[in-house]
């Protein structure tokens, strides 16, 4: 969907137009669906978000800006949401974590193509082993930048966090999932090496 | 600088994450720094894992399943939302903002009336008292106000059950108001001038006690008047 149709669909929806938002929901669903399901690593709860984000898109596009960019503001009530089931569901635990199949899947991610397929399932356990040590802060900005491919700008945006502090909490969560990957890879070596 | 400066520069090397200046001092570092340069170097395969990860999409499955539910959600809400809309509309529509003007006005029209009302009949009831209290004609308030005093506590004493109405009553209550120049006749007057009134606050049985005391008084002065 090119900038054009997208201002021409935001228009209809600011004028309730059901079929044009309906669109817009089709196209950027996955968008939001990736992300959440990122920052919670669950299937349902990320869908839930999803509808949730959407219901809210709508109730308040009359308020959007076109001079702003639209994902930037889809992931930003994607990323709130988030946060709050998050919150919300702070005691649970979304995926248990088995060290051993952790190494097994990362064994895969490496030798994988560049086009990754990998189950929801085992991609959220991967997320979850390499994020569990950072503050929610930190988990954000690494899903953000790294994992998203989201603009400082654009992370500043949506975590409303100033440029510096998404900067530091970055290279927080780099450090330590570099570390951990690379204890993870001193593992495999070693276990090479014993058979 | 020093290498642990350089660190955090190493772990943010990418694009638009370090200003112009900050990749100026980390290149110049790393061309006389070997363990940094071998730190960066390290990362490469870390980092490769990472983008693996990050091309590994969640695949949302049943999409028009998703969209479907998020439509319906917001037909219902808008449903609800606009039921809400119709009840305030209902509420603050011009009929019934006339209704309720209409009866409002209608309430305080009523009020002022009973309160003007009320409000002459003391007038009036007063100036009567003040007339009689006065044979001369000229208003004196003092003695107004006394008769009031003693009118109203022997009223209550009635309701509250404390004077019988009877005459010797009458005289044992009067006892107490001897300072005050206040007599049998003088409160028999004022309680016959008020008979309307004392109606609405004694019961029945007491009014026909009080009429009858009145009367005997009436029959009383009269004989002793012809004699």
């Amino acid at each position: 969907m090119d900038k054009e149709q997208l201002l021409k669909i935001i228009e209809l929806s600011k004028k309730k137009d059901h079929k044009a938002f309906e669109k817009l929901v089709e196209h950027y669903q996955s968008y939001a669906f990736s992300l959440s399901f990122k920052l919670v690593c669950n299937d349902e709860d990320a869908k839930d978000i999803v509808q949730e984000s959407f219901i809210r898109v709508w109730q308040h596009i009359h308020k959007f800006n076109i001079n702003t960019k639209f994902t930037t503001w889809l992931y930003k009530i994607v990323f709130n949401l988030s946060l709050d089931k998050l919150k919300a569901n702070k005691r649970r635990k979304y995926v248990a974590v088995d060290t051993e199949h952790v190494t097994i899947l990362f064994d895969k991610l490496v030798d994988a193509d560049t086009e990754t397929d990998i189950a929801n399932k085992d991609l959220a356990m991967l997320i979850s082993s390499l994020a569990n040590e950072l503050t929610p802060k930190q988990k954000a900005v690494f899903i953000l930048r790294d994992l998203q491919g989201a603009e400082m700008d654009e992370i500043s945006e949506i975590t409303s966090m100033s440029k510096g502090t998404v900067k530091s909490n970055l290279y927080y969560a780099r450090l330590n999932i570099r570390e951990k990957l690379k204890r993870i890879e001193n593992i495999k070596t070693l276990q090479h090496e014993v058979r | 600088m020093k290498c642990d400066n350089i660190i955090m520069l190493i772990h943010l090397n990418h694009n638009d994450e370090l200003s112009e200046t900050e990749k100026k001092v980390l290149k110049e570092h790393l061309s006389s720094c070997d363990s940094c340069r071998e730190l960066m170097e390290s990362f490469e395969s870390t980092d490769s894992i990472i983008q693996k990860l990050k091309n590994a999409e969640p695949e949302l499955t049943y999409p028009q399943v998703l969209t479907s539910d998020i439509m319906q959600s917001i037909k219902e809400n808008e449903k609800s939302s606009y039921s809400m809309i119709a009840i305030f509309e209902m509420l603050f529509s011009n009929k019934v903002k006339v209704l309720a003007y209409s009866i409002a006005i209608c309430l305080i029209g009523l009020f002022a009336y009973q309160q003007l009302s009320i409000m002459n009949k003391l007038n009036q009831m007063e100036k009567k008292i003040a007339l009689k209290s006065d044979e001369t004609g000229e208003l004196k308030t003092t003695p107004l106000i006394i008769n009031n005093k003693v009118l109203k506590e022997f009223v209550s004493g009635i309701e509250n059950e404390q004077i019988v109405l009877d005459k010797s009553s009458l005289d044992r209550f009067l006892e107490s108001y001897k300072d005050l120049k206040t007599n049998h006749d003088e409160l028999l007057e004022l309680l016959n001038d008020n008979i309307e009134n004392l109606e609405k606050k004694l019961s029945q049985k007491d009014i026909q006690k009080l009429k009858l005391l009145l009367k005997e008084d009436d029959l009383e002065r009269n004989s002793s008047t012809n004699l």
